[in-house]
């Protein structure tokens, strides 16, 4: 069995990695500093279970698990964490496996054994109390790929998927404009039925002779229709600027 | 502890200055009362003036040097004795002035049984038990008001006694958890620092302790962080040795640290240096700690543990300190500006 442990503390990854060879795991342990390694870890390496800390710089627990679930063959994952009153009311409503800081031997080896795959449903759950990802994921024939939502210029709904602009390119995913707005309300703004542009790359209006408004982007040709719709919203905005 | 128990007493100080100054005055304001209820149109209203001024003032401060003078030895008396022996005090006072007027300006015998004489002392007597029970029962109420505003700012001053964060301990106890086996050195040292900490928050008393002592405090907080997070954690000290003795809070500066490392530090995954810049600047100890901070925080709940530390400072120095927040560009720094005279608070 190959085992990943997640955790920004060294000396908290030295301790589980005491417990896990005293339990007999002795060569297969990796180990990852943050979520963003602890997703690049799970590509490379394959491991079957993971030991995650909630609170990491860089990308925390919870969001890097949710980047992880949507792997083909998922690894399972089980949380750690010293205190998180929030996150463990969510755990325990949605069965999601944690051992607490400082971990006990029989705890640990009781968890690796009924580990299990969370599944989307769980993990959105536990999420959804939480701030927005700071990623979205894009899959990628049973891989996945991160774009930092710092990064994305527009999401645009075209026939069956979504298409995401960042700054060094595009991609498809499968999140809806619907979710995407609702997770990123402080960040993006509508601007068509068929789009959601971040706020920050906003830079104006354009209007053509047929009087159809563009919203003008930085870092971006592309000019966006803005529905009648929501033009005085999206006008309110650019006044704020 | 003599000392510590007056105050609790109802009866303020008469020998003090501010005291005698207020009697007078009460006094005099008295005796322009009586000379307007009694002027009539061939009187001297000044002559009036003047001779009830004597006689207020007369009984007035005879009475409060005897109670200067007994005030030690009343407070050991149950409020309602204290305040019937203060009164009987002003009575005694009154009569004698009485006697004293009767023989030395009437130039009468002192008798009873003379109706004329008796009605003039009944009137004295019962105007002043009148005055002196109402100016009792002000000094009364004014006293019980007063305990009960330093009750309450007791109470809320330990409702906003810092407390350990329960992240901090448990995230400690993993650390000498995976310790033990390591280095049981640090282990047992992390424990000391740790055992310090816990006994200081603990530790309910509220009297300011040398900043010398409160920077231990933060020095073993950041001894322990520093075994969490590694190298992640690098500090920097610039204080003025001349400021140690200044008297602080006791957790007024450790905090500061502990939300730069929880907000600031840990967050940042590469880790930074805690800046402690403290100084004397006009009477003022000037202390900043200044933290690199995350391009876009996410996290907005810094306020919490500033806001008590604010609290508590104001509870405590009555608006002469003051807790700045500055959010800037890459870090996030806090001024703290704390007095270092005392003034006597009343």
């Amino acid at each position: 069995m190959k085992l990943l442990v997640v955790d920004d503390e060294p000396l908290a990854q030295q301790r589980l990695q005491q417990l896990l060879s005293e339990l007999g795991f002795v060569s297969n342990i990796r180990l990852a500093n943050n979520g963003l390694q602890a997703i690049e870890a799970c590509q490379k390496e394959k491991p079957d279970v993971i030991l995650m800390d909630i609170r990491m710089p860089g990308m925390d627990g919870l969001e890097a698990a949710q980047h992880i679930s949507q792997i083909k063959q998922p690894p399972a994952i089980i949380f750690t964490t010293a205190y998180d009153e929030y996150a463990l009311e969510a755990f325990n409503v949605n069965a999601i496996d944690y051992l607490l800081k400082p971990v006990r031997e029989s705890n640990l080896k009781a968890a690796i054994e009924k580990a299990c795959c969370l599944n989307q449903a769980q993990l959105s759950a536990v999420k959804s109390q939480q701030q927005g990802r700071t990623n979205i994921t894009a899959k990628i024939s049973g891989n996945i790929k991160l774009v930092p939502i710092k990064d994305v210029v527009y999401f645009q709904a075209e026939l069956k998927y979504v298409t995401v602009k960042y700054l060094n390119g595009e991609t498809i995913i499968e999140d809806t404009l619907k979710d995407l707005l609702t997770e990123f309300s402080n960040l993006f703004v509508r601007v068509h039925r068929n789009a959601i542009v971040s706020k920050k790359f906003i830079t104006g209006i354009h209007r053509d002779h047929q009087g159809h408004s563009f919203v003008l982007l930085s870092h971006e040709k592309k000019q966006l229709e803005i529905s009648r719709r929501h033009l005085s919203e999206v006008k309110k905005l650019i006044s704020q600027l | 502890m003599e000392k510590k128990q007056l105050p609790e007493f109802f009866l303020p100080d008469f020998c003090r200055i501010q005291s005698v100054l207020m009697v007078i005055l009460i006094g005099e304001l008295l005796a322009v009362i009586f000379t307007l209820l009694n002027v009539q149109p061939n009187t001297d209203i000044w002559q009036l003036l003047g001779l009830f001024s004597i006689s207020l003032q007369w009984i007035s401060l005879s009475s409060v040097a005897i109670l200067c003078l007994l005030r030690p030895s009343l407070s050991h008396f149950k409020d309602v004795y204290a305040g019937l022996i203060s009164l009987l005090i002003i009575l005694a006072a009154t009569f004698i002035y009485c006697y004293i007027t009767l023989v030395s300006y009437y130039g009468v015998y002192f008798d009873l049984s003379n109706v004329k004489q008796l009605q003039f002392f009944i009137k004295n007597m019962v105007v002043a038990g009148l005055i002196g029970s109402v100016l009792l029962r002000y000094f009364y109420l004014q006293q019980q008001y007063r305990k009960q505003l330093t009750l309450e700012s007791a109470a809320r001053l330990e409702a906003l006694q810092a407390r350990i964060r329960p992240h901090f301990l448990f995230n400690s106890m993993n650390v000498i958890a995976s310790l033990t086996r390591i280095d049981p050195r640090k282990a047992e040292s992390a424990i000391e620092d740790l055992s310090d900490l816990i006994r200081t928050t603990l530790d309910n008393n509220n009297e300011l302790i040398p900043l010398k002592n409160e920077l231990e405090n933060g020095k073993k907080y950041l001894s322990i962080e520093g075994l969490r997070l590694g190298e992640r954690l690098k500090v920097n000290w610039q204080v003025d040795e001349n400021c140690l003795s200044v008297l602080v809070p006791p957790l007024s500066v450790q905090p500061l640290l502990e939300n730069a490392v929880y907000h600031g530090i840990q967050m940042i995954p590469d880790g930074g240096i805690v800046k402690v810049l403290i100084h004397q600047e006009d009477h003022f100890l000037i202390i900043q700690v200044v933290n690199p901070k995350l391009e876009e925080s996410l996290h907005k709940g810094n306020g919490m543990a500033l806001d008590n530390i604010s609290q508590r400072l104001e509870v405590i120095f009555k608006g002469r300190a003051n807790l700045q927040r500055d959010n800037l560009a890459k870090e996030y720094q806090v001024t703290m500006k704390i007095p270092t005279k005392l003034i006597e608070l009343d």
